[in-house]
């Protein structure tokens, strides 16, 4: 694999982001199977953080991705056989990210390659991710008369995505910040 | 401009390195940055008439209002000296060398790459 047909192959990008991402939404689930405290909805849910960075970067294709993943999850796993619930909750999950960055571009002015991405736009997006995705995750779930109280689901689902999303970009600081190379040298300000 | 997604990944790195403060710094803000860091790299504090009179840089409102700015941003503060508590002298605080470390520590990266 070169890293440049993963870059630029768009094919390319949607197999390689979907093997990793099912592989990722496995190991989550498998690690934190006691927290599934309501369905579809995990205490700490890991791959919304990973979800929600793939799509930033990778835009439409990070979303297709999503969705494949969801689909053969929801159809394979939580809800074998039921195509039409199936196909809804992997639209949500694919749709939610995708309308947190299309919103961002299109009223915040974040730029399309995200040059002008800060920090704080960054958690901005991740919460508005996380109440779209876990709300639609649960009024679909609702409607399907798969859950029968609204508020317990979507307040476990939604402390799941948050704590995702935050554990997922801080981690990432963190790991930047532990490796990177420092060259140790002070400029003249400091003069302590 | 095609869509590259390695670009988006850079730019997503970048959002997560740097802090907000540096997202919300104009030119003009970094400019005034550089002058006070000069002036406590040389021992000399600027007052705040001496960063109104950065004349090249913008009108005093202008300059007032970026300096409002680097202070919100808890890169400078306002400090006096002994007794004296007519004239404001303009410092860096950690915040405010850890930038300029942040800087001189990029410059040094590119150099050590260059060779």
């Amino acid at each position: 694999m070169t890293p440049h047909l993963f870059w630029n192959n768009k094919a390319f990008t949607y197999i390689v982001l979907s093997l990793g991402f099912s592989a990722v939404y496995a190991l989550n689930n498998l690690l934190t199977a006691p927290l599934l405290l309501a369905p579809g909805a995990h205490l700490i849910h890991l791959p919304s953080g990973i979800k929600f960075l793939l799509v930033l970067v990778f835009g439409a294709v990070g979303a297709f991705s999503i969705f494949t993943v969801s689909l053969c999850a929801a159809l394979g796993y939580y809800f074998t056989g039921n195509i039409p619930l199936s196909l809804e909750l992997a639209t949500a999950n694919a749709v939610a990210p995708l309308l947190t960055r299309k919103f961002f571009i299109d009223h915040a002015s974040l730029q399309e390659n995200l040059n002008n991405l800060s920090w704080k736009t960054l958690l901005s997006m991740g919460v508005m991710f996380s109440v779209l995705n876990s709300s639609l995750n649960q009024l679909i779930l609702y409607w399907n008369q798969v859950i029968t109280t609204l508020t317990d689901g979507l307040q476990i689902m939604l402390i799941g995505d948050l704590t995702g999303v935050m554990l997922m970009a801080g981690l990432i600081r963190l790991f930047l910040y532990a490796f990177k190379p420092d060259t140790g040298q002070m400029t003249g300000i400091d003069k302590d | 401009m095609k869509k590259n997604y390695y670009i988006n990944f850079l730019n997503l790195l970048k959002a997560f390195e740097t802090s907000a403060i540096d997202a919300q710094l104009d030119s003009t803000c970094k400019l005034i940055l550089e002058e006070i860091a000069i002036g406590v790299s040389n021992d000399k504090l600027l007052t705040v008439s001496d960063v109104m009179n950065l004349k090249q840089f913008g009108s005093p409102a202008t300059l007032h209002r970026k300096l409002d700015i680097l202070l919100d941003a808890q890169l400078v503060e306002a400090t006096f000296k002994g007794s004296n508590r007519r004239t404001k002298y303009i410092d860096l605080t950690e915040s405010g060398k850890a930038y300029f470390v942040r800087l001189s520590n990029a410059i040094q990266a590119v150099h050590s790459n260059g060779q």
